[in-house]
């Protein structure tokens, strides 16, 4: 219950400063200075902001299929934070124990697309339903290359469970399994063992370097997995006013807004996870510098707790901050170029990446 | 293998351009530690500062702008001799003048110009300037000017008419009325006048007389006007000798009197 | 009525209401909408009898696979510009006969059923949480055949799918 309500401030304090983060990024990128006037450096802009939006009237289209574009904002909202229920956020504190909670994740993280759905086809217009279409195109193709990335995850990490995999990326990785060794590069023949050493040489990307492509494939998936630009033709401004949120107004459309910025971080909690080692510090071991000790801290204990929410959150944020540097850089792909990137590059790619992944967990036992 | 177009050269590209991409906005994120300073356009350094934040917090920084710019128009009230030649050059007719005449000389402009017309109403429409400065240009008494100062939005049309005229409507109906009552005595001492010497003839006259005078080619917009006004211009006849004999310094300077 | 008997009735709850709906409802949107609901209620169920692999791929499969399909299916063949796309009901009565007959045998065969004669229900009382392993365990192994022939088969399938969307348009390069 308390991760409950952990995520759900966390997820409302986040994306007050992920917006503000975003305009003043795009600012800064664009040569401009973003929101200046509300508190000290523009910073409550967007608490103002949100109070403008609760205030204002939820307006319903006359043509709008009611019973259908009423609830849409809430399922896209709810299928976004139900994901955060299965994060483990250190080493003790995390919402439900369950040892599939990667399958989980990505399941869930399906039942958004019918929330999008619902919204364009309620909308009763063209832009809604074009932006709908398009989105849901998009997230289903990205979903095989994501699925793909996060496959050669667990086949390495031979887990569903994602506290398992973050276990496995530190130097706590004898604690849920006694017999656990980490080899430097997940190679035994070197015969460099890192399980004392931990920091980053123990992180998925450093276990099996294969996953540094892994991780790419997995985060440019994520970015059309959330809509984002590159790929943000359901919501291309130019062409489709918002996309399928169109019609939305006042709450309903915060709420769409959270569980976008939801949505990026929930994949950047999942990519940190996968392959950037969750809670374990980047810090190594070296000789009697116990810097991996010293930033980690036993699991369950208070310092456990906040080294590993400091460092996971941390991370995730910088997956953020990337994804608004990437948003402010690149232009927007064109339908076919989105497709063809999925399929022709990014399918195939994360398929041999998948047989590597196997002929490595070879290497490592 | 790398042709270009080809799948692995398609790859290679993508990543190079992508990163090169992601370096650029970088260094823009890097550069927007450092602000430009607000500074004029005319300053030599102006175009040195190539990185950086561009823009400027408006209201609380404002870049200096030129002082020829051509900005809000200020009139000079007190400089003005209502010669209405700046509402006749006036490409969007955003001026409006009201002249109410004087029954004698009441003044001077700063330059010396003697004023022998109220100004009833001197309105300049700001919302139809188009800018222009033509007005400035011919205004012989240097009254109206463009000034630097640009930021005059408002929340209605109406708070974009700037009126420069400081007459109350008590002081105006007063000239009115003393204007009135002069021009009324003149006409009957003319007409005094007409009787006892050859009768009717004198009349057919006076209006050749300030043609005559005029010589310019404000003459004809001046008949223009003639034509609206009631008979009260005949008047004018008398005062218009006058006019030339001050500093008159030029042809402009005696014409507002035609009107 | 504890909680354990609460969230089975709750979710039995909600795949009931929502297959009526289906049932029901003439709108086909609201139907496949309904049918999401139907397939949660399912999931819950799943999750609820310690099945939490199956109850995933539940929602997986069907919510995120097969229903966004129906969705797609109904947006893009409606034709019907403006109207609400209904469907028609046919043959009530043949349809209630054969629903009712059906119901009758399958209540009647469940009632008389005596499932717990059966080996391995009865020889397998407790559950085990982490079943996870031993399906992996037993999918690799006893069913590893029908486990690749499947894998094949989907692989057929998408490349035929692709073949098929895709075949017949001349590739246009774009890349610089």
């Amino acid at each position: 219950m308390y991760a409950f309500i952990f995520f759900l401030t966390f997820l409302l304090i986040y994306t007050i400063f992920a917006v503000y983060a975003e305009r003043k990024i795009s600012a800064f990128i664009q040569d401009r200075l973003g929101p200046m006037e509300v508190g000290y450096y523009g910073i409550l802009q967007t608490v103002a902001d949100l109070l403008k939006l609760v205030q204002k009237e939820d307006i319903v289209p006359t043509a709008a299929d009611k019973k259908i574009f009423k609830p849409a904002p809430v399922i896209v909202f709810m299928a976004v934070f139900a994901g955060f229920a299965v994060l483990p956020l250190t080493s003790g504190f995390k919402g439900a124990e369950v040892q599939i909670g990667l399958f989980y994740l990505l399941a869930i993280i399906s039942l958004d697309v019918v929330g999008i759905l619902m919204a364009g086809w309620g909308s009763n217009s063209k832009y809604a339903l074009f932006g709908a279409m398009r989105s849901v195109a998009q997230i289903i193709s990205y979903e095989i290359p994501l699925g793909l990335s996060v496959l050669c995850v667990i086949m390495i990490s031979q887990t569903l469970s994602l506290q398992e995999i973050i276990y496995q990326q530190g130097i706590y990785i004898q604690h849920l399994d006694e017999g656990a060794v980490n080899y430097l590069f997940g190679i035994k023949a070197l015969g460099i063992e890192t399980t004392n050493i931990g920091g980053i040489l123990t992180w998925n990307i450093f276990r099996a370097p294969i996953f540094l492509i892994g991780y790419v494939i997995f985060f440019i998936a994520s970015l059309a997995e959330c809509n984002r630009a590159p790929f943000d033709i359901p919501e291309a401004e130019s062409e489709l006013v918002a996309g399928y949120h169109v019609e939305y107004s006042g709450f309903r459309w915060a709420l769409i807004m959270l569980s976008e910025y939801g949505m990026m971080l929930l994949v950047s909690f999942l990519g940190a996870i996968l392959f950037l080692g969750g809670w374990n510090s980047p810090l190594p071991n070296i000789g009697s510098f116990a810097l991996a000790d010293w930033t980690t801290g036993e699991p369950g204990t208070l310092p456990g707790h906040l080294w590993g929410g400091f460092w996971l959150i941390g991370k995730a944020l910088i997956a953020v901050g990337v994804q608004i540097w990437i948003r402010w850089t690149y232009p927007r792909l064109r339908l076919d170029q989105l497709m063809n990137l999925s399929w022709k590059y990014l399918t195939p790619a994360a398929i041999i990446l998948v047989l590597l992944s196997a002929l490595w967990r070879l290497l490592m036992i | 293998m790398s042709k270009k177009g080809s799948y692995w050269h398609n790859i290679k590209s993508t990543t190079s351009t992508l990163g090169a991409g992601l370096k650029l906005t970088m260094r823009h994120l890097k550069d927007a530690r450092k602000s430009r300073e607000p500074m004029s356009p005319k300053n030599e350094n102006y175009f040195d500062r190539q990185t950086g934040i561009m823009t400027t917090q408006y209201p609380k920084e404002v870049i200096p702008v030129p002082h020829n710019g051509r900005y809000k128009l200020d009139c000079e009230i007190d400089d003005c001799i209502v010669c209405d030649k700046c509402a006749k050059v006036c490409p969007v007719d955003c001026i409006d003048i009201e002249p109410v005449r004087a029954v004698d000389e009441f003044g001077k402009t700063s330059d010396g110009t003697p004023k022998r017309i109220y100004a009833a109403k001197f309105d300049i429409d700001m919302a139809k300037c188009c800018f222009c400065g033509l007005c400035t240009v011919v205004c012989p008494t240097e009254c109206l000017t463009m000034t630097d100062e640009y930021d005059f939005s408002g929340f209605d049309f109406t708070e974009h008419n700037f009126a420069f005229a400081e007459m109350t409507p008590l002081e105006i109906l007063e000239k009115k009325q003393a204007f009135e009552k002069f021009s009324a005595e003149k006409e009957a001492a003319k007409q005094a006048a007409a009787t006892s010497a050859v009768p009717g003839t004198s009349k057919p006259r006076i209006p050749i007389k300030p043609k005559v005078r005029g010589g310019s080619t404000p003459v004809q917009q001046s008949e223009t006007e003639k034509a609206e006004e009631p008979k009260t211009f005949r008047p004018k006849v008398p005062m218009k000798p006058r006019v030339p004999k001050p500093k008159g310094n030029d042809g402009d300077a005696q014409n507002p009197e035609n009107e | 009525m504890d909680l354990s008997t609460f969230v089975f009735y709750f979710f039995a709850g909600i795949t009931l209401v929502s297959a009526l709906f289906i049932l029901f409802t003439r709108n086909i949107l609201y139907a496949a909408f309904a049918l999401m609901l139907t397939f949660l209620g399912v999931a819950g169920i799943f999750v609820f009898a310690g099945a939490e692999f199956i109850a995933i791929t539940q929602i997986l499969v069907y919510v995120g696979g097969i229903l966004v399909l129906i969705v797609f299916g109904v947006m893009l063949t409606n034709r019907l510009q403006g109207q609400k796309v209904l469907t028609p009901v046919y043959r009530k009565l043949m349809g209630l006969i054969v629903g009712g007959g059906l119901f009758l045998i399958l209540f009647k065969a469940i009632v008389e059923a005596n499932f717990g004669a059966i080996t391995w229900v009865s020889g397998n009382t407790q559950t085990e949480p982490t079943s996870l392993k031993k399906l992996g365990l037993t999918l690799m192994t006893d069913y590893v055949l029908a486990f690749e022939v499947i894998g094949i088969l989907l692989l057929i399938a998408l490349i035929g799918a692709i073949h098929m969307a895709g075949g017949k348009r001349k590739e246009v390069s774009d890349a610089s």
